[in-house]
């Protein structure tokens, strides 16, 4: 079991660095929430959240390459770690031995 | 790059508070998503969103990341600005020497009136219950306000009025002599009290208690002092003192002194029941009329009630006995501001709030004309500094890391001016307390709230001399530094530069007009004549309703002795700052048919020797009877007569009852001093109220006079004191406050010249050592003397000329406001400018020349042979 538990948003943004591979900054990660699950969240919050799953050991960064659609800044891209994956297996491992649990509904003859 | 500014601007902010290893990924996704919102929704909304997006990061998750970071990096630098700092105050020790010196004298008197102006705004406040103390003040029917508050107001506001804790009444009232044993003493200051008055004072009691020691009759409680003086370290509690020689009062209780911030500065508390026994007068206690203007009224709230509430049901009482009264309306003063309010008649001293306004922003420009000294040579500075400035630019130090630096070294020096001017005040302040009168160093100087505000006062000097030259400082650019040194400093700093030496020079001007006047004005009330003779007086207090065969005797002795001239008894001299009396006066010809007129006791001789003329009618004579009295011109024209000889003869009624005829008009006389008008006076022959012999003496003659005097005096009156003062002296007493005022506008005058002139040196040693080699050229191809002199001091001069110009109708406004108060003042002329002036410019041709004069005689030689 990971030491720390991670709330609903860092768990959702650490996925995202996951999904995003070599292109998770920021911006890109505000923009995939959005289109993967049509949910608006707050450059700030995601940034904030980046930082904090840093510190975690979660996820590291380092500074990327720079394009002229950012006024010549380079983007700080983020990728996660051994820690940060097992951390996510083992949520979703619990997340489905929970689900089992749940008595499911049968259709059709009974 | 940002085409649009704001959207810049507001990047630019989150710069400021972002930390700078986050930055760039943050602003990188912030404009990103800028472009793609310009192409969406338009430029507008997505410069909004952009605003929006940066306020978004003013979070803790980001602001506290910044601290951690900084810090680290900062406390490396500190260092070696500090390092910087001290090298380059002593690399230049003549200016850092103007600097410190100057700053050290401004802040010094800064210092020492900001303890002055808390000394005095500390005043009562004190006791634990201040906040719920109030003096009663009266305002009477002929429209004066007053201190005096009868004993049936007291009872009646005691047990009353429900909002009142406790009431008491302080009786001001200081004894001639108090004998201990066959000891005579000389007494403190005393007042009768009610014993609830030391509960709503903090009272440090050593022996006794409120409930036991004033309760009884002749109780009195001494303070420490007082009973040392009075027993020599004996047991005082149950002895007995001779108050007066009429009473025998008992010991009861001993308290600690009173801290000097307090306005009862007694050493005797009397209990109120004595008083009761000692004078009928207050047997009554359903009296409402007028009495002394020191028979005060405090009053203790209970928590949480409202003075305005009890203000009116006061007067709801007041007005049931409104016909007995001389008294129209109470107001409660909070014990606070009966310090400021001149009609309370305090036991100790009233001193206006506007003159320590004054004293603040005289501190406040001093401290200024030091700062602009600072931001002077800093930028004059500027050049010797640049190629450092440059250095660290192109080794990476930002402009904020060179602000930084620059506030440093600024800090440091004001740091070290800061300590300099606490070690002179702290030397300085008993001779301050002397200069200016005040009692600053017998109360608490050295607190926390004084370390607080000196360290307010280096961040405030700090931040006001080093703003300028760090933002200019840091503003060069490395390229042009290198390449072109001249250019660094352009013409509009220059002019900064001259725009802040008159600022200087205005402030410094303005000072010396107000000075001038303000000794004027003082020298007009010491030397203007009042109406009657002042030189070669003595006056000499006698003992309270003395024996009229003892005065006679008295005088009869002293004319025996050649240098005294004349002697004459009366109430008081005609002008004096204290034993005021006053009697509400009818005669059907007042407005309203009564007046207060103020009361003298005078016998036959009193007029002559004072050389005070008749305008009508006889003097007194000997054989004359209280049932006669004089009165001035002003008292004739408010009973209606234009022409004073018409007064004779008319009866007048003071007190209520006692009518008195009209036999004489004298010629009015400043009996107030200078500051007011003269009141309608009414002089009585009566020889019980005689409490001062007025004595004449030889000029030059002054102390074999005041030897015989004292001679005589014990032997007549063995038992009391001899007291005596010079006349002269005791009518300058009127203008304390402004004698105080004065001399500190004189000090103030001086230490921002000086300041403004040291700052004007360093700045001409500046120009001279720039231009050194532009003399040296000039002077080799004929120039003279005169000529150089005249280019090196022109400008400086011309910059004094301007903060003349603006000076004087700033010093006429302002002097034309304080004078305004007076109804007797000087009137303001040209000679003082052009003396203010002269002595401005003078003083700064003078510091000018020194520098420029010893440029001018440089051998060019020295200076070219280099090249």
């Amino acid at each position: 079991m990971p030491k720390e538990y991670l709330g609903e948003f860092e768990e959702l943004v650490l996925t995202m660095v996951g999904i995003l591979k070599d292109e998770a900054y920021g911006n890109a990660i505000v923009n995939e929430i959005r289109e993967r699950i049509g949910r608006d969240s707050n450059l700030s919050a995601v940034h904030v959240t980046l930082y904090r799953l840093e510190d975690k050991g979660l996820i590291k960064s380092q500074m990327g390459g720079s394009t002229n659609a950012r006024g010549g800044r380079r983007k700080r891209i983020f990728t996660i770690t051994n820690a940060g994956m097992a951390t996510l297996r083992v949520m979703k491992e619990s997340r489905m031995d929970l689900w089992k649990l749940i008595p499911q509904l049968k259709f059709g003859s009974a | 790059m940002l085409n649009d500014d704001l959207a810049g601007a507001a990047l630019r902010i989150l710069s400021w508070v972002c930390p700078a290893t986050l930055y760039e990924g943050i602003e990188g996704d912030i404009i990103e998503q800028y472009y793609i919102d310009c192409r969406q929704v338009g430029a507008n909304r997505a410069g909004r969103r952009l605003w929006w997006r940066v306020f978004t990061f003013f979070r803790p998750g980001i602001l506290l990341r910044n601290k951690f970071s900084i810090n680290v990096i900062q406390a490396d630098m500190l260092k070696n600005f500090l390092t910087v700092a001290w090298r380059s105050l002593l690399r230049n020790r003549a200016y850092s020497t103007v600097n410190i010196v100057g700053l050290t004298l401004g802040l010094s008197v800064a210092i020492i009136l900001l303890m002055i102006v808390r000394f005095e705004y500390s005043f009562d406040g004190y006791h634990s219950g201040a906040s719920r103390l109030y003096q009663i003040k009266s305002h009477d029917k002929f429209g004066e306000d007053g201190s005096h508050v009868p004993q049936g107001a007291i009872k009646a506001l005691r047990e009353q009025v429900p909002e009142v804790e406790s009431v008491a009444t302080v009786y001001g009232w200081t004894p001639r002599v108090i004998r201990v044993g066959n000891e005579s003493v000389k007494p403190d200051a005393g007042a009768f009290i009610h014993p609830e008055f030391l509960k709503m004072i903090d009272v440090h009691w050593i022996n006794g208690s409120v409930a036991q020691s004033l309760a009884q009759p002749f109780q009195v409680v001494l303070d420490e002092p007082t009973a040392k003086k009075l027993f020599h370290g004996d047991d005082p509690i149950g002895k007995v003192i001779r108050y007066d020689n009429q009473l025998d009062l008992t010991v009861s209780g001993i308290i600690a002194k009173l801290p000097v911030q307090s306005e009862f500065q007694f050493g005797m508390f009397m209990s109120y029941e004595t008083l009761v026994k000692y004078q009928d007068d207050y047997q009554r206690e359903d009296y409402w009329d007028g009495g002394d203007s020191w028979f005060h009224g405090y009053v203790m709230l209970k928590p949480g009630a409202n003075a305005k509430v009890v203000e009116a049901k006061f007067n709801d009482l007041l007005r049931t006995h409104k016909d007995v009264s001389q008294y129209v309306r109470f107001d409660l003063l909070p014990i606070t501001e009966t310090h400021f309010d001149p009609d309370t008649d305090t036991f100790n001293y009233v001193i206006p709030k506007w003159m320590l306004t004054v004293l603040m922003s005289i501190a406040g420009f001093l401290v200024l004309i030091a700062s602009i000294n600072f931001v002077n040579l800093a930028t004059a500075q500027a050049l010797v500094r640049s190629k450092e400035i440059g250095i660290r630019k192109v080794m990476g130090g930002s402009r904020f890391s060179i602000v930084i630096q620059f506030f440093t070294e600024t800090a440091v020096m004001v740091s070290l001016s800061v300590c300099l001017a606490c070690g002179f005040a702290s030397l300085l302040l008993p001779y301050a307390d002397h200069f200016f009168n005040t009692q600053v160093n017998f109360g608490k100087v050295w607190d926390a709230a004084t370390v607080s505000y000196l360290a307010g006062l280096v961040g405030i000097v700090t931040i006001l001399a080093g703003f300028y030259p760090a933002l200019i400082l840091s503003g060069f650019k490395p390229v042009s530094i290198f390449r072109n040194q001249g250019s660094v400093l352009s013409g509009t700093k220059i002019s900064l530069r001259k725009s802040l030496v008159i600022v200087q020079f205005t402030i410094a001007q303005v000072m010396i007009i107000c000075m001038v006047i303000g000794i004027q004005q003082i020298r007009f009330f010491m030397k203007t004549d009042l109406g009657f003779t002042r030189e070669n007086i003595l006056t000499v207090a006698m003992p309270y309703r003395d024996s009229v065969l003892l005065q006679e005797r008295f005088k009869q002795q002293l004319l025996q002795h050649p240098e005294i001239k004349q002697v004459a008894f009366g109430l008081a001299s005609p002008a004096s700052d204290r034993n005021h009396w006053w009697g509400g006066t009818k005669h059907p010809g007042i407005l309203n048919g009564e007046e207060t007129f103020r009361l003298q006791w005078i016998d036959p001789e009193y007029l002559s020797l004072y050389n005070v003329p008749l305008l009508a009618g006889r003097n007194f004579i000997p054989a004359d009877t209280s049932q006669l009295a004089l009165i001035n011109e002003k008292a004739a024209h408010e009973m209606g007569f234009k022409n004073v000889e018409d007064a004779l003869g008319e009866k007048l009624i003071y007190w209520g009852s006692n009518t008195v005829t009209v036999i004489g008009v004298i010629r009015d006389y400043h009996s107030q001093g200078l500051k007011s008008t003269v009141p309608p006076h009414l002089y009585i022959y009566g020889k019980w109220n005689f409490q001062q012999a007025q004595i004449k003496i030889e000029p030059g003659k002054t102390a074999d006079a005041l030897l015989h005097t004292s001679q005589v005096w014990s032997a007549l009156h063995p038992d009391y004191f001899f007291e005596y003062s010079i006349l002269s002296d005791q009518l300058d007493k009127f203008y304390t406050d402004e004698q105080k005022l004065s001399n500190f506008i004189m000090v103030f005058a001086i230490v921002g010249i000086a300041i403004g002139c040291m700052g004007l040196f360093a700045l001409v040693s500046f120009v001279c050592a720039r231009r050194s080699k532009e003399i040296s050229i000039r002077k080799v191809l004929g120039a003279s003397m005169a000529n150089l002199m005249t280019l090196l001091s022109k400008d400086f001069i011309v910059l004094v000329i301007v903060a003349f110009v603006i000076g004087v109708p700033i010093g006429w406004y302002v002097m034309n406001k304080f004078l305004e108060q007076y109804p007797n003042h000087i009137d303001v002329k040209w000679s003082v400018f052009l003396f203010s002036g002269a002595l401005t410019l003078g003083l700064a041709l003078f510091t000018v020349s020194l520098r420029s004069l010893s440029t001018a005689r440089i051998n060019p030689a020295s200076q070219l042979k280099q090249e």
